[in-house]
C-alpha cells in the first residue's frame, strides 16, 4: 500500500445478492498504464465501480490514499446528446466538484478546463456543440473533463469502443502522453488488447470471477 | 404599458398568475423534457387536481369560491403532489420495476379519483371544469403575492443549485465521482417541480401546468444553444403564450388556459418546422 493510490486485498466484489470478483488482490500505483481486458459480463465495470468507490467491497479491504481524486471516464453512449452543451461546457464541469454553490465559476476554472483540453488535443473544437463531434472527439472531450478534476487516478470504461482506428491510436497517444507527464495512474477497460499492445504497463484480466495481472505484455 | 400592472385593471391578477406560473412551469420543464420525465409532467399535476378535488369534496367548497378555498386548494394540491413524489422516491429505493410503471399506476389513479371525488361533490360537472381550467381570474391579491412568494423562492434555488441540478442530470456517476450525490440533487429537482405544480395546478389547473411543463421546454431545446439561452428562450415561449393567450382569449370570449397551450404548441410546431426545414437546406 506503500505509494499505492488505491489497493484491494482479497476483497470479494459485485453486490450483496450477486458476488461477480473472488478474492481480489490489486494496487493501483501512479504513473501505471493498465489496460482491463475480460468477455462480456466477466465483471470488468464490476471492478471498475469497485475502484470509484460506488460498490463498497462485500469481503476483504479496498482502501484509498487519503484525498485521492479520481476521474472518470465513462462509456459515451451513456450520456444524453440532447443536452444544449459545447465540449468547452463539458469540460468544464470538471471543475464543478470545487465550486461552493454561491459562487460563479472562476477564470481559474475556464483556464483549468482549457488546459485540460489542450492535453487531449481537443482545443480545436471544444466550442462546438457537444451532440455534433464525432465519437473520437467526444471521447477526447470526456477526458479533458476527468482532467479537469485534477485526478491522480484516471479510469476509463472503454474510451476506445466505436472510433475509428486513427482516433483510437490518438486516444491511446494521449492517455500514454498523461501517464508520462502528470504520473497519473490510468485504468482503462477496453476490448481491443491488440491496440493496447506495447503501450500498457499491465494488463488486468478478468475471467472466471477473478483478476489476475500481467506484467508488460 | 403597463396599465395591467395597475392594481385597478381587472384582470391584473389573472395575467400575472398565469405569467408566473408558465414561467416557472416552462424553465423547470427543460429538466422535464431533458430528463425524459414527461409522464410525470401528467401525473404530478394530476395528482395535484385530484388533491383539490379531494379537499372541496371533503369541506363542501368549490374551486370558484374565494379566501379561505384557495389556502385550501393549495393544501390539497400540495400534499397531493407530495405523496405521489413520496410514494415514487420511496418505492424507488427497494423497487427494481422501471419508475414508469409507478409513475403510470399514479396517473391512472389520480385521475380515477379526481372524476370520483368531483362526482361526489354537490357542485358537480361545474366544479369539474372549474378545476381543469383553473382559476386564473379569481386569483385575490393574497394569492398572487403567495404565488409571487413560491415562485421567487423556487427561482433562488434553481439559480443557486443549477450546476448542481446539470451535472446529476447529464452525468450521474461522473457528479458521484466528484462528491456529488445524485439522489440529494434529484430529490432538489423533484421538491421544485413539486413545489411549481401543486400552486400552478391551483392557479391554472393540470392542463396549462403539463402543457407549460413540456411544450417550452421542447422549442427551446431545438433553439438553444447553451443551458442558459435554452432556459431563456423557454421563459420567452412561455410570457409570449401566457400574455398573448388571455389578450386572445378575452378578445375571442375563449377560456385563456387552453388558448395558452395552444399558442405554445403552435410555437413549438412551428420552430420545428423551421428547424427542420434549415437542417434540410
Amino acid at each position: 500500500m506503500a505509494e499505492a493510490r488505491i489497493a484491494i486485498e482479497n476483497a470479494d466484489l459485485g453486490y450483496p445478492a450477486r458476488p461477480v470478483l473472488r478474492a481480489v488482490s490489486l494496487a493501483v500505483r501512479p504513473g501505471e498504464f493498465v489496460a482491463v481486458l475480460g468477455a462480456n459480463g466477466s465483471g470488468k465495470t464490476t471492478l471498475l465501480r469497485s475502484l470509484l468507490g460506488f460498490l463498497p467491497a462485500l469481503a476483504g479491504r479496498v482502501e484509498r490514499a487519503p484525498g485521492l481524486r479520481i476521474g472518470y471516464v465513462p462509456q459515451r453512449e451513456t450520456l444524453d446528446d440532447r443536452y444544449p452543451l459545447s465540449g468547452e461546457d463539458v469540460a468544464l464541469l470538471g471543475t464543478y466538484g470545487d465550486l461552493p454553490f454561491w459562487r460563479r465559476v472562476s477564470s481559474r476554472a475556464r483556464s483549468r478546463a482549457r488546459l485540460a483540453l489542450e492535453a487531449c488535443g481537443a482545443r480545436e473544437f471544444a466550442r462546438r456543440r457537444y451532440a455534433q463531434l464525432s465519437g473520437g472527439q467526444r471521447q477526447r472531450i470526456l477526458i479533458a473533463r476527468a482532467l479537469a478534476t485534477e485526478p491522480s487516478v484516471l479510469l476509463l470504461d472503454e474510451p476506445t469502443a466505436g472510433v475509428d482506428q486513427a482516433s483510437e491510436a490518438a486516444i491511446l497517444d494521449a492517455l500514454a502522453d498523461l501517464r508520462r507527464d502528470r504520473g497519473l495512474a490510468v485504468w482503462m477497460v477496453t476490448h481491443h488488447e491488440e491496440a493496447v499492445r506495447g503501450r500498457v504497463d499491465r494488463v488486468a484480466r478478468v475471467a472466471d470471477a477473478a483478476v489476475t495481472l500481467e506484467e508488460r505484455p | 404599458m403597463i396599465d395591467f400592472l395597475s392594481s385597478d385593471f381587472l384582470f391584473r391578477n389573472a395575467i400575472l398568475g398565469g405569467w408566473i406560473v408558465c414561467v416557472l412551469c416552462a424553465v423547470l420543464g427543460v429538466y422535464v423534457v431533458l430528463r425524459r420525465l414527461v409522464l410525470l409532467g401528467v401525473a404530478l399535476p394530476q395528482a395535484g387536481a385530484a388533491g383539490i378535488a379531494l379537499v372541496f369534496f371533503a369541506t363542501g367548497h368549490s374551486h370558484g369560491d374565494p379566501g379561505q378555498a384557495h389556502a385550501l386548494a393549495l393544501g390539497g394540491s400540495l400534499a397531493a403532489t407530495f405523496a405521489a413524489l413520496g410514494v415514487l422516491v420511496l418505492a424507488g429505493r427497494t423497487s427494481t420495476q422501471p419508475v414508469e410503471w409507478r409513475i403510470g399506476g399514479i396517473l391512472a389513479i389520480a385521475m380515477a379519483a379526481t372524476l370520483l371525488f368531483v362526482a361526489l361533490s354537490p357542485t358537480g360537472d361545474l366544479e369539474m371544469t372549474s378545476l381543469l381550467r383553473g382559476e386564473l381570474l379569481a386569483i385575490s391579491d393574497r394569492d398572487l403575492a403567495l404565488l409571487a412568494c413560491v415562485a421567487s423562492a423556487i427561482a433562488v434555488v434553481f439559480a443557486l443549485f443549477r450546476r448542481e441540478l446539470l451535472l446529476v442530470s447529464f452525468d450521474p456517476e461522473f457528479a458521484r465521482t466528484i462528491g456529488r450525490d445524485p439522489m440529494r440533487w434529484d430529490l432538489v429537482l423533484y421538491l421544485l417541480l413539486g413545489a411549481a405544480i401543486s400552486i400552478g395546478v391551483m392557479t391554472a389547473g393540470p392542463m396549462v401546468v403539463f402543457a407549460f411543463l413540456v411544450l417550452p421546454g421542447l422549442a427551446a431545446l431545438r433553439l438553444g444553444r447553451s443551458m442558459g439561452m435554452t432556459f431563456a428562450v423557454a421563459a420567452a415561449i412561455a410570457t409570449v403564450s401566457s400574455v398573448g393567450g388571455f389578450a386572445l382569449s378575452y378578445h375571442a370570449d375563449l377560456p385563456a388556459g387552453p388558448v395558452y397551450v395552444m399558442i405554445a404548441a403552435g410555437i413549438w410546431v412551428a420552430v420545428s418546422i423551421a428547424m427542420r426545414a434549415l437542417r434540410g437546406a
